[in-house]
C-alpha cells in the first residue's frame, strides 16, 4: 500500500483523513513539523497531506520547503491543507513547491480523489 | 527659513490700548490750544478796545478842560462887563450910554450880542443896540429870578430867542441893588451861543462828535454835533447829571445819546462856580474804528489758527485711524501666523511646501521628526533632491517613488494622490505620503505625511485575527463537514458512526461558542454598557451559584470558594458579571491541564479612595510570560499559539470590557509554569 503521511495538530482532522484514506493507503500521522520531517525521513511516503498552521517553531510551509529542498525527498507529492483560503496564500504555497492546496473545510472525498490520482 | 518658529510680537494689544488712551488726550490738547488761542486773542481785542477807549477818554478829558477854560473865561469876561455896567448904572442911571461905551471899546463887545438894563419894573430901558420901544421883559426868568433877592448872583439863562435881538442868545443877568437895598433892575448880557459853537467847531470833533455846554438843569446852552448846532434841548436823562448830583464833578461814561440815539464816549466837567457842565463825546463806533480793524485782523488770525489746528487734528486723527487699521491688520496677520505656526508645530502630520519653482519652502517640525531630515538641509532644494534624500531614508520594502511619480498619479485624475512608505530607521514608521497641487502664487504643491504606523499595526492585527478567527471557525467546521460527508458516503460501523457523530456534535458546540463570544464582544463594545442592567447583587450568592453550576473538565475538582461571611453587595449586571467570571474560571481550567486547584476568592478593599470588592481567580497552570500577560486582553490574542487549547482569543477581552463597564479594574499576575491570578474589582 502506498504510504500517505497526514500532518495536522488537530487529532480530529487526522482521524477524518485516516478514515477516508485508511482502506486504500498506508496512513502515517504526525502532529507537528518535527514529527512530520522525522516520518518523511524514515518512511519516505509518496504523498504528504500537510497542515499550514501548526504549533512549534516550524509551520507547514517551512516543512514543505524542507521536503522540496531536499533532493532525497523532493519527489514526494505534498498537498497543503490550510484555513487560509486567500489567493496569496495559495500562490505562496505553489511557489514553494506544493502540488495541491486544500482549504478547510475541505471535502475528504475530493482529497481522497486527488491522493488516488497521484498514487496511481 | 523659519521652521516651526514664531516671531514674538511686542504686546500689540497694549499698543492698541495705549493708542485708544492717547486719542482723547490729543483731542483735549487741541481743544485747549484752540481755547487758549481764543482766550489770548479776545484778551488782546479787549485790551486794544480798552486802550482805544482810554486814549479817547484822555483826549476828551483834555478837550473838555479846554472847553471848560473857554466857558470860564467867557463867563468871567461877561460878568466883568455886567459888573461894570451895574456900577455905572447905579452911578448915572439911564444916562448911561451903552452904545457909546461899546462903540468906543470901553466895553468889549466881542463875546456878546447885546448888553442892556431892565429896570425894576421889567422894562428893557437901556441897550447898546437900538431898541424900538420899551420892551417889557418882566415875565422872563432871567428877570424874575432876581426880583426877590440878590442870592442868585450871576444867572445864566437857558437859550432864548431874543425879543430884542431876534437871535438865539444866552442871557446872563445880575441884580441891580440900590444903595438902600431896593431892587433896581437887572443888567443883562445876551451872549451869542455861536461864540461857543464857533469855538467848538474849531475842535474838529468829526461828523458825529459832540461838544456841548449844559446847565446842571439838563438843558443845553450850546450843543454842537458835527456841523449841527442846537440850543435849549433837554437832556436830563444823560448820565452825567446823575453823576454831578452825586458829587462826581468830572468823569466819563458811555451812553446812547438821549438826543440822537448815537452811542458815544462822553467826558464831562462841571464848570466851577457856575451851574454849567461842559461835555464832549465821540461816537464809540468811530473812535473804535482802528480797534475794529485790529480786532478783525486778530479774529481772522485766531480763526485761521483754529482752522489750522483742526486740519492738523483731522490729519492726525486720520493717521491714527490708518495706523490703528495697520496695527489691527498686522495683529491679524501675526495672530494668523501664530495660529498656523502652532497648528504646524503641534500637528502630528508633517508638511512640506514648495515654491513656484518647486523648491522646498517650508518644512514642518513633524516632518523633520518623522524622517530625521532637518529643515535646514532641505531649504531651497529642488524636488528631485528632496525625493532622493527621502528615498534614501526609506526601507527598501516600502520605498519612496518620488514626487514626480506622485504627481503623475495626480495627473491621472487623482487629485489627492497618496502612497505608503516605511522609514528605514527604528521604529520603522509607516508614513502615508500625499501630494496636493496648489493654484497659489507662492506655493506650487504641498506634500503631507501622516504617521500610520499604528493604523498599519491595527490592520495587521485585524488581518491576523481574521486569519485566526477563520482558522478557529474552519477547524470545527472541517470536522462537521468532513465527518458528515464520510458518514454519508461511506459504510461505517455503528460504533464508529456514534464516535463520529459525537465529534460532530462537540465541534458544533465549539463553533456556536466562538460565534457567541464574537457576538458578545461586538455587542458590548458597540453599546458601551448601555444595555447593562445594574441591580444590587450579593457577591457571595452570585459566586456560590456560579460555582455550583460550573462544570469543571472531567477529572477536575470544582473551584474552591474563599469568602467572608458578611454579605458583600455591589451594583452590577448579574448576567454580565457571571459571564465574565465564567470566562476567567474556564481559562483557569483550560490553562492548568495538569490539574491543581482553582480558587475563587472574594474580599473587600478599603485602602483606596472608595471601598471596592475584589474577586480573585487563581490557578496553578502553565502561566504566562510578562509579554503574554500584557497582551492577553487584546482582541483575538491567544496566549497559547499551539491551537490545542480551544478558544477564540476573545474571552479575556470580554472580561476586561465587562469589568470596565462596572467601573472596576482588571489585574492579572502570572508566572510562567506556576499559574495565573486574575483579579476583578467592583466598587461597593
Amino acid at each position: 500500500m502506498t504510504p500517505v503521511l497526514i500532518v495536522d495538530d488537530h487529532s480530529d482532522i487526522r482521524r477524518l483523513l485516516s478514515i477516508t484514506l485508511g482502506k486504500e493507503f498506508e496512513i502515517l500521522e504526525a502532529e507537528d513539523a518535527v514529527g512530520a520531517l522525522e516520518a518523511v525521513r524514515r518512511h519516505h511516503p509518496k504523498i504528504v497531506l500537510l497542515d499550514v498552521m501548526m504549533p512549534g517553531k516550524m509551520n507547514g510551509l517551512q516543512v514543505l520547503e524542507a521536503i522540496k529542498g531536499n533532493p532525497l525527498t523532493q519527489d514526494i507529492l505534498v498537498a497543503m491543507i490550510s484555513a487560509r483560503g486567500q489567493v496569496a496564500d495559495h500562490d505562496d504555497a505553489r511557489k514553494r513547491g506544493a502540488d495541491a492546496y486544500f482549504v478547510k473545510p475541505f471535502s475528504p472525498l475530493q482529497v481522497a480523489n486527488w491522493v488516488r490520482s497521484k498514487a496511481a | 527659513m523659519p521652521v516651526g518658529t514664531t516671531a514674538n510680537s511686542p504686546a500689540p494689544d497694549l499698543a492698541l490700548v495705549s493708542q485708544r488712551r492717547v486719542a482723547p488726550l490729543i483731542w483735549l490738547a487741541a481743544a485747549v490750544l484752540i481755547l487758549l488761542t481764543w482766550w489770548h486773542v479776545l484778551t488782546l481785542v479787549e485790551q486794544s478796545r480798552q486802550r482805544e477807549l482810554a486814549a479817547a477818554e484822555k483826549d476828551l478829558g483834555n478837550l473838555t478842560r479846554l472847553t471848560q477854560e473857554h466857558a470860564i473865561r467867557t463867563l468871567r469876561s461877561a460878568d466883568q462887563v455886567i459888573h461894570f455896567v451895574q456900577s455905572r448904572y447905579l452911578e448915572i442911571g439911564e444916562r448911561l450910554d451903552l452904545k457909546a461905551l461899546t462903540a468906543n471899546g470901553v466895553i468889549d463887545s466881542e463875546i456878546f450880542n447885546q448888553v442892556g438894563i431892565i429896570d425894576a419894573k421889567g422894562i428893557y430901558v437901556l441897550s447898546n443896540l437900538p431898541i424900538a420901544s420899551r420892551l417889557d421883559l418882566s415875565d422872563r426868568a432871567h428877570f424874575k429870578v432876581h426880583v426877590a433877592s440878590d442870592a442868585v448872583g450871576l444867572f445864566v439863562s437857558q437859550p432864548v430867542l431874543g425879543r430884542a435881538s431876534g437871535k438865539w442868545s444866552i442871557q446872563m443877568t445880575r441884580r441891580i441893588t440900590r444903595p438902600n437895598g431896593d431892587f433896581g433892575g437887572v443888567v443883562v448880557i445876551s451872549i451869542n451861543p455861536d461864540y461857543f459853537s464857533g469855538f467848538y467847531s474849531a475842535l474838529n470833533m468829526g461828523p458825529k462828535g459832540l461838544t456841548a455846554l449844559y446847565g446842571v438843569d439838563g438843558v443845553a446852552r450850546v450843543r454842537k454835533i458835527g456841523a449841527q448846532e442846537a440850543y435849549g434841548n433837554k437832556a436830563t436823562d444823560a448820565a452825567m447829571f446823575g453823576h454831578i448830583q452825586r458829587g462826581q464833578l468830572t468823569g466819563s461814561y458811555t451812553q446812547q445819546s438821549v438826543v440822537d440815539g448815537v452811542q458815544r464816549l462822553y467826558y464831562y466837567r462841571k464848570v466851577p462856580q457856575y451851574d454849567l457842565v461842559v461835555v464832549a463825546g465821540l461816537e464809540t463806533q468811530d473812535l473804535l474804528a482802528n480797534h475794529r480793524q485790529a480786532r478783525n485782523a486778530l479774529l481772522l488770525q485766531a480763526g485761521l489758527m483754529t482752522l489750522l489746528v483742526l486740519v492738523i487734528m483731522r490729519y492726525l486723527h486720520r493717521m491714527r485711524l490708518e495706523m490703528a487699521a495697520r496695527q489691527h491688520a498686522q495683529l491679524l496677520v501675526e495672530d494668523r501666523t501664530q495660529q498656523l505656526s502652532a497648528i504646524f508645530t503641534m500637528s502630528p502630520d508633517g508638511f512640506v511646501s514648495f515654491d513656484p519653482q518647486r523648491c522646498v519652502k517650508y518644512v514642518s517640525p513633524a516632518f523633520a521628526e518623522m524622517t530625521a531630515l532637518a529643515a535646514e538641509q532641505l531649504d531651497g532644494h529642488n524636488e528631485q533632491d528632496f525625493s532622493n534624500w527621502l528615498a534614501r531614508r526609506c526601507d527598501s520594502a516600502m520605498p519612496f517613488a518620488g514626487i514626480a511619480a506622485l504627481r503623475a498619479k495626480v495627473m491621472d485624475g487623482k487629485p489627492d494622490a497618496r502612497e505608503l512608505i516605511q522609514m528605514a530607521r527604528e521604529p520603522k514608521r509607516m508614513l502615508q505620503v500625499g501630494l496636493r497641487s496648489s493654484e497659489s502664487s507662492t506655493v506650487s504643491q504641498i506634500l503631507y505625511f501622516r504617521d500610520v504606523t499604528h493604523e498599519f499595526e491595527v490592520d495587521q492585527m485585524k488581518s491576523e485575527f481574521v486569519a485566526t478567527a477563520a482558522h478557529e471557525l474552519r477547524t470545527p467546521m472541517q470536522s462537521i463537514m468532513g465527518f458528515s460527508e464520510i458518514l454519508l458516503s461511506h459504510e461505517i460501523e455503528p460504533s464508529t458512526q456514534k464516535e463520529l457523530l459525537t465529534i460532530i456534535h462537540h465541534e458544533s458546540g465549539q463553533l456556536a461558542k466562538i460565534l457567541d463570544e464574537l457576538l458578545d464582544l461586538s455587542r458590548i463594545e458597540a453599546r458601551r454598557g448601555r444595555d447593562f442592567r445594574f441591580t444590587d447583587v450579593c457577591l457571595q450568592d452570585l459566586t456560590t451559584d456560579l460555582v455550583k453550576a460550573f462544570m469543571p473538565p472531567a477529572g477536575r475538582a470544582a473551584p474552591e470558594l474563599l469568602m467572608q461571611k458578611m454579605p458583600l453587595h455591589v451594583m452590577a449586571d448579574a448576567g454580565k458579571l457571571r459571564q465574565a467570571l465564567l470566562n476567567v474560571l474556564s481559562n483557569a481550567y483550560k490553562y492548568s491541564p495538569d490539574g491543581g486547584p482553582v480558587v475563587l476568592q472574594i474580599e473587600t478593599d478599603e485602602t483606596g479612595a472608595a471601598p471596592r470588592a475584589w474577586i480573585h481567580i487563581t490557578d496553578q497552570g502553565i502561566g504566562m510570560t510578562p509579554q503574554q500577560r500584557d497582551r492577553v486582553c487584546e482582541r483575538f490574542y491567544r496566549a497559547d499559539a499551539s491551537g490545542k487549547v480551544p478558544g477564540s482569543g476573545l474571552g479575556m477581552r470580554i472580561v476586561k470590557e465587562i469589568c470596565e463597564m462596572h467601573g472596576g479594574e482588571l489585574t492579572i499576575s502570572s508566572n510562567l509554569g506556576l499559574g495565573t491570578r486574575v483579579s476583578f474589582s467592583i466598587p461597593c
